[in-house]
């Protein structure tokens, strides 16, 4: 009878308490950075798309644009470094600034066709969408 | 006071489907987007050694260009684990659950 209740108290423990985390909790922050970020990724490959081969898409007109970027993305991993169990989210936004230093140089050299411009576009958004689904899956569990 | 009745089996049983009724659900959500991605970046591959060979990018453009994907399956690949993660972590707790309705159940009153 001992043993059973002796059992019973280290199953309550985990059970009672808000069960068992393996990883980190949603940060709404973080995800709405990430979706602002993304939001002015996407404007920026419409305006690259648009001015392809004219005097307009020169590297110096759209350095803010990779400043801003590079910062977003540099706050948000001093934030999630900051909380706890955010080793895969830190990963994921280390990836994409890697892909952002890669652009920045990509087009300093000059675009030389919009094929370049289209493989760049589609990798970097499979980049946020995967990031973006970790995020809703993070936000469905804490929903539950 | 007579001994709770308590079969392992059951708990083994009812834990095992929990769990799995989870990791199902989520698994077929996942994998079909993750493939797509994965697809779109094979065929990036592939556009980049096509680049290349007409000569419309240096060889240095293309090592740049190879990173922007390999970075980009990555970034995938930790989506898929963490998402792994997320759902066992489910498994487990919906296996938990499964658990402390069997308890309460043949102790007769809610002690979890």
């Amino acid at each position: 009878m001992l043993k059973f209740f002796g059992s019973l108290f280290i199953l309550s423990f985990f059970i009672s308490c808000s069960g068992i985390r393996l990883i980190q909790d949603y940060d709404s922050i973080s995800d709405n950075r990430i979706n602002s970020l993304q939001e002015k990724t996407a404007k920026f490959f419409i305006r690259v798309d648009r001015q392809f081969a004219k005097p307009d898409l020169n590297y110096d007109n759209f350095i803010s644009f990779y400043d801003d970027s590079k910062a977003d993305i540099n706050v948000l991993l001093v934030r999630n470094r900051a909380l706890y169990k955010t080793s895969i989210t830190q990963q994921q936004l280390e990836s994409l600034l890697i892909q952002f230093n890669s652009l920045e140089l990509l087009h300093k050299k000059g675009f030389n066709s919009k094929e370049e411009i289209y493989i760049i576009k589609s990798a970097i958004e499979n980049s946020f969408t995967a990031i973006l689904q970790f995020q809703l899956s993070l936000k469905k569990r804490s929903n539950t | 006071m007579s001994k709770p009745k308590l079969i392992f089996s059951d708990i083994l049983d009812e834990m095992s489907s929990a769990a799995k009724k989870v990791l199902k659900t989520r698994w077929k959500k996942v994998k079909p987007l993750a493939e797509l991605q994965l697809k779109s970046i094979i065929h990036n591959f592939e556009q980049i050694a096509e680049l290349k060979l007409q000569g419309k990018i240096t060889e240095e453009q293309a090592r740049l260009h190879l990173t922007i994907q390999k970075e980009s399956i990555r970034t995938i690949l930790l989506s898929f684990e963490g998402i792994g993660i997320v759902t066992a972590e489910e498994a487990i707790n919906s296996a938990l659950s499964a658990v402390k309705t069997i308890v309460n159940k043949a102790i007769g009153w809610k002690i979890l």
